[in-house]
């Protein structure tokens, strides 16, 4: 069993300066290293940390142009058809 | 800061695939350097959010969503009563051919006298006052 896996949740504790640890575990996960950034958001009462990441990376397991414009194309004519 | 332009979801999209071309390339690389003062309209991102998501799951798309707007200098707009009235008008006039976010973004394109960055075709056959430039591939 991989403990790094199954992690689900991890308990932190606030700094009088309001900082908290990122647990290893979920560092590791989400490939998180020292000097990244990520965006804090309110989502349904709960606070969301969303890592940002290198635009390269982020491109690698994506779609090819042409199977984005395809996607655009027919969910426009879906919504359209829809609205009529 | 440089000529003013409104994107629509295509091009944002676009910059986000495995092969992005080198036009959307060289438009991100203008906003960035701020040769291109660039707004897009809020709900823009929603639907850039909902493309991503459905071709590569949620995780991605908050991710690419929330590095998109912490990495280059664009001007997130809202909706007021001028844009709802000017969207509303050509959905009216356009309804079998443009999406409300298409009304959105062409309604404050044509407002503010921007040029309007798009991968629709004909547009410009359409609304012929929109100053447009197409990303055709």
């Amino acid at each position: 069993m991989d403990i790094v896996e199954n992690i689900k949740e991890k308990t932190v504790t606030i700094t009088n300066q309001g900082m908290i640890t990122i647990p290893s575990a979920f560092r590791k996960i989400y490939g998180l290293k020292d000097g990244d950034k990520v965006l804090i958001i309110e989502d349904e009462g709960a606070l969301k940390i969303i890592p940002l990441k290198d635009e390269q990376d982020l491109r690698k397991d994506s779609y090819s142009t042409v199977e984005m414009l395809n996607q655009m194309e027919k969910s426009k004519k879906d919504e359209i058809k829809r609205e009529m | 800061m440089g000529k003013k332009s409104c994107l629509d979801t295509g091009v944002i999209t676009l910059l986000y695939s495995k092969d992005p071309p080198s036009s959307i390339i060289n438009l991100f690389r203008a906003i960035r350097e701020k040769k291109i003062e660039a707004h897009i309209v809020s709900p823009i991102m929603s639907e850039v959010f909902y493309h991503i998501c459905n071709l590569n799951g949620k995780v991605a798309a908050d991710t690419i969503i929330a590095t998109f707007l912490n990495t280059y200098p664009v001007k997130l707009v809202n909706l007021n009563q001028t844009l709802i009235i000017k969207a509303g008008t050509l959905k009216c006039q356009h309804y079998h051919m443009l999406s409300y976010n298409d009304c959105f973004s062409i309604a404050y394109a044509l407002n503010k006298k921007l040029t309007f960055h798009t991968t629709e075709k004909d547009l410009d056959k359409l609304i012929p006052n929109l100053k447009s430039k197409s990303y055709i591939f």
